[in-house]
């Protein structure tokens, strides 16, 4: 009769253990939470697609990371991800319903300037936020965008002086038809002025087209120092090849738009005296780069190149998670706030945001390309620059003035 | 589990039901108390160095806008202009250069009046050609002049390659003698870079801010520390080291400080660590992009946590007392139920101990009062029975009484005639002469029949006496070999019928404690068994043994047939009459006597036959000399 009682205290304690543990886990338990929304708008389709894909897919690495964690909050991050099919219009349109339907929180998109401009209106309007992450012609300046890509200068300027001192004053400028090299070469019109160096040459070529015969029968003509390329995309591919085959490939060039991705298209015998300025390398040689190199390589495949645009996409989340968790909230205007002066110890090195015009301050670097595809880092500024989209030689009217010029000459253009 | 008593067993349990899940609560409120004050501690700190951070980023952007602002103004350019036209012609002295610097000192000087400790004009060749104080670098070229590695020569290096304003980090700066930083801004006119601003900001303004402690208690403070090489360098006051002069510093993965390392890696986070004393802190770190630093808010653990340990402590003591409480009401409650149980308990020994009256007065209705009722109910019955069963005991006496006297009164008048027939018979042996031989063999058969009838009724007395227990004996020592002659005295013409030879061994000295008649008895029996079934020309052998305890065993062994296991076990009792020959004689009472009278005498009787050597009859007495 002792045993039988002992048996049923024990039952007993059992029971009140399971039923205790039981509440607990319930009044704990973070499932009932919901996710928090989030929207990737980029270019699926359409002639933009090729370069955006990656940027797609490395913010879904970002969300998977983010989830295994635990999410924020306990609540995990749902991605929606949307397509802007490389056209402005329907990128707007796409935002409004991510942030309209959707609900999502924040937006990390898009790839062009004029995808940009399309969608700064929309979350302007419904006081959202837009991470966006490529490099840009700057002039440009939201309460509701965190632009985590090099601006001019950064980009420009910083390796305009560069080349200033490595290879000579005698600049020859080619670009596409396009906001970001015309305003690009403006610039470096400006600090050429200064510095005292001479622009022999600057020549547009139409958007995917293939007829650079003049621009290099141009430039064998005149042997500038350095050669300043803003040509987007596609046309890099053709412009080196010609450029290799009229053996002029013993004059720089200081591209402003060719990354790790662009240069794969290039055949590596045509990559010599290539030179790009970004503020990420995939060669970076520190212990934080090569631990993010190997995630993203386990996540996206061994064959994977990281472009300065996709670390951009995603320290930009990194950013925002961190801004969530500081401002407790996932409100767009208390996130922002919220990332003000935030710090981030990314791949590139430790960035900081810009409180006073939230973009980024980076690390410079200029790099040299390899026959493998990666680029050697010939130079690295010595500290952060800070993000000066308006750069302070110009007051901001006098800019915006230039940059509604140069837009009518681009639409003429384009008109043509 | 064993309780020793009703009290700590509803102790234990009270224990266990109340108390322990109180404990048991009470540690889950405070560890979710804890966790609340620590997320609340942690938000504060991260508040303050929030504030702090966004309070010294101000301060510089605010400087920074200044000189940007400045930088345009006309008499700057201006005078940058001429001073840098009466600097080339190597004249300082020249009235040119003294009429451009009085121009501008006016403004600048009250312009440094708002925050600067100087402000220089520098040439993009890196030539200082103004200052409002002037000090060792005046004049110099900070590329490849003696200060070329200051702070002031980094900014403008920075400001001339950016063609925007930059920071320096903090350092002494030797012409000033102090630890100073310095903003740089390129003055742009048209298109055209003339030179490079520079001034030298009052940093006291952003150490008060560090410094300003209030909010965080008596152990908390902000710390800042910049990252030279492989070491994190220390600057600024340190509530818990004393000024020494030389900085601290901690290398990079030391075990103390790690929130600064994590700061200086450009994190922001928060957590528990050690600080650069090796204490425990709860501390919140940020890296300040601006000038480079890492921040650290942080409290000691001890202090931040002491709410939580006040809570601890009250809590402990309220669980004593109510320890204590339960405990007095356990032995209350125990008291109450036990009382009842201790009054059957009394009440239940009284009645095994002989007081059959005695019931149990318990008013409660429960089962202890249940049990009361019962128990009384029981005592009633077990007096009942008593009282029957005293009269049976009474009657069995008056019975067993009434038999002996019966027995006793018939043995009596049995003994009259049958000492008058014996007598007669007597009578007529005395003459035998007169009588023929038949005759003489008749008054033989008479005589012995009536003897014999004498033994049998003696006999049968004796045994309702025994059984009635009022048989009488008298003790006294007796010489055992004495006895034993006078026993086989007796016998000896009934052995030598037979030709049975009787044999003894006994030390004459021995002396017994027994009533001599009875012993005689005994003795008398034993011998006539032995020669009553003993083989013709048998033996009687008496002998003695001293056993364990000083007890003395008299043997008395016969050379007859010896008896099987099973008659040994029939022997001693009444009426059965083992080995029954033809011509032997006998009741079957003598032995079922003999062994009562041995036990009354406080001896023990007892018989062994090992196969063929006939039976040995012993009885054991304790010694008396």
């Amino acid at each position: 009769m002792r045993d039988t009682f002992k048996i049923k205290i024990f039952i007993g304690i059992l029971a009140v253990i399971l039923v205790t543990s039981l509440v607990y886990m319930s009044v704990l338990n973070p499932k009932n939470k919901p996710p928090i929304r989030v929207g990737i708008l980029h270019s699926l389709s359409g002639s933009l697609a090729e370069n955006e894909k990656p940027l797609v897919d490395i913010l879904l690495m970002s969300v998977h990371e983010v989830n295994t964690r635990g999410g924020i909050f306990g609540r995990k991050i749902e991605a929606i991800v949307a397509d802007s099919r490389s056209d402005p219009a329907h990128a707007a349109q796409e935002a409004e319903r991510l942030i309209r339907d959707e609900k999502v929180n924040v937006i990390f998109g898009c790839g062009t300037s004029l995808c940009r401009k399309a969608i700064k209106t929309v979350v302007e309007k419904y006081e959202s936020l837009l991470f966006y992450p490529l490099h840009y012609e700057g002039l440009e300046q939201s309460k509701n965008i965190i632009y985590t890509g090099i601006t001019p200068n950064q980009q420009i300027v910083s390796g305009l002086i560069w080349s200033l001192n490595n290879f000579g004053p005698r600049l020859h400028l080619i670009g596409s038809d396009d906001t970001f090299p015309y305003i690009s070469n403006y610039i470096i019109r400006d600090v050429a002025n200064i510095k005292k160096a001479t622009l022999v040459a600057e020549r547009y070529l139409p958007l995917r087209s293939d007829n650079f015969d003049t621009i290099i029968a141009e430039i064998a003509q005149l042997q500038p120092d350095v050669l300043m390329n803003s040509i987007r995309g596609q046309s890099n591919k053709s412009f080196f090849s010609k450029r290799y085959h009229a053996g002029l490939d013993h004059i720089p060039v200081l591209s402003f738009s060719i990354t790790e991705t662009e240069l794969a298209l290039i055949p590596p015998g045509h990559r010599k005296n290539i030179y790009a300025v970004w503020s990420y390398f995939q060669s970076i040689n520190t212990p934080t780069n090569h631990i993010f190199v190997a995630k993203v390589k386990k996540h996206l495949g061994h064959e994977t190149v990281i472009s300065d645009p996709m670390e951009a996409s995603y320290i930009g989340f990194q950013l925002w998670i961190q801004a969530v968790e500081s401002a407790e909230s996932t409100n767009a205007a208390m996130v922002s706030r919220a990332a003000r002066e935030m710090t981030l110890n990314a791949p590139e090195g430790i960035i900081s945001v810009d409180g006073r015009n939230l973009h980024l301050s980076k690390k410079i670097r200029v790099g040299r390309a390899r026959t493998d595809g990666q680029f050697d880092i010939i130079w690295e500024s010595q500290k952060n620059i800070r993000p000066i989209p308006y750069p302070s030689y110009r007051g901001r009217n006098q800019w915006t003035k230039i940059l509604k010029e140069l837009s009518d000459k681009e639409a003429a253009h384009e008109i043509q | 589990m064993k309780f020793n008593s009703i009290s700590i067993r509803i102790f234990f349990w009270l224990m266990a039901i109340s108390l322990l899940p109180l404990i048991l609560m009470s540690e889950i409120f405070l560890a979710e108390f804890k966790g609340q004050i620590q997320e609340i501690e942690f938000r504060h700190l991260a508040r303050m160095s929030d504030k702090k951070i966004d309070q010294i980023t101000n301060y510089i952007y605010e400087k920074t806008t200044r000189i940007e602002i400045l930088s345009r103004s006309n008499f700057i350019e201006e005078g940058m202009k001429q001073l840098e036209n009466a600097y080339h012609r190597k004249d300082t002295s020249f009235i040119t250069y003294h009429y451009a610097d009085r121009m501008i000192r006016g403004q600048t000087a009250d312009f440094l009046a708002t925050g600067y400790h100087n402000l220089y004009l520098i040439t993009t060749k890196g030539e200082i050609i103004y200052a409002v104080h002037h000090e060792d670098d005046f004049g110099t070229n900070l590329f490849n002049g003696p200060y070329r590695a200051t702070g002031l020569a980094a900014v403008t290096q920075d400001a001339l390659a950016s063609l925007e304003s930059a920071t320096s980090d903090f350092r002494l700066y030797a012409p000033s003698k102090e630890m100073a930083a310095f903003i740089a801004t390129p003055i742009i006119v048209k298109g055209k870079l003339l030179g490079i601003l520079a001034v030298q900001i009052d940093i006291g303004r952003i150490f008060d801010i560090v410094a300003d402690n209030t909010g965080l208690g008596e152990t908390g403070e902000t710390i800042i520390a910049i990252q030279k090489d492989n070491l994190m360098s220390f600057i600024g006051p340190l509530k818990f080291k004393p000024q020494t002069g030389a900085e601290l510093q901690i290398p990079l993965g030391s075990k103390l400080a790690i929130p600064m390392q994590k700061a200086l890696q450009g994190e922001i986070g928060h957590d528990f660590g050690l600080d650069y004393r090796g204490e425990k802190v709860m501390a919140v770190w940020r890296y300040l992009p601006t000038l480079q630093w890492g921040v650290v808010v942080k409290k000691d653990v001890a202090d931040a946590l002491s709410s939580v340990t006040y809570m601890h402590e009250l809590s402990g003591y309220i669980l004593l007392i109510l320890f204590i409480i339960i405990l007095i009401i356990a032995y209350f409650i125990g008291q109450a139920i036990i009382q009842p149980i201790r009054h059957l308990t009394q009440a239940a020994k009284e009645i095994s101990a002989g007081d059959l009256k005695r019931r149990v007065v318990i008013n409660s209705h429960d089962e202890v009062g249940q049990l009361a009722k019962t128990f009384n109910l029981m005592t009633e019955e077990l007096q009942k029975t008593y009282k029957y069963l005293m009269h049976k005991a009474i009657e069995a006496d008056q019975a067993n009484a009434a038999k002996s006297d019966f027995l006793s009164r018939m043995s009596h008048e049995l003994r009259t005639p049958m000492n008058a027939i014996l007598g007669f018979a007597q009578l007529l042996e005395l003459d035998a002469d007169k009588l023929d031989n038949t005759q003489r063999e008749n008054v033989k058969e008479i005589l012995d029949a009536g003897r014999h009838l004498l033994t049998l009724i003696n006999e049968v007395l004796d045994l309702s006496r025994i059984e009635s227990g009022k048989l009488e004996i008298n003790m006294e020592e007796t010489s055992l070999s004495a006895l034993l002659k006078q026993s086989i005295s007796l016998i000896n013409p009934a052995a030598e019928k037979r030709n049975i030879q009787i044999l003894t061994d006994v030390n004459p000295t021995y002396v017994i404690l027994s009533d001599p008649i009875r012993l005689k008895q005994i003795f008398v029996n034993l011998l006539s068994n032995a020669v009553k079934y003993n083989n013709d020309n048998g033996r009687i052998t008496i002998y003695t043994e001293i056993r364990e305890g000083a007890r003395l065993r008299l043997y008395v062994a016969d050379t007859g047939q010896g008896l099987s296991h099973e008659d040994i076990s029939k022997l001693f009792t009444s009426f059965e009459r083992l080995n029954i020959k033809n011509n032997v004689e006998g009741t079957g009472i003598g032995l079922v006597i003999t062994k009562n009278l041995v036990e009354i005498m406080g001896g023990t009787i007892g018989v062994e036959s090992p196969p063929g050597e006939g039976c040995k009859f012993w009885v054991e007495f304790p010694l008396s000399r």
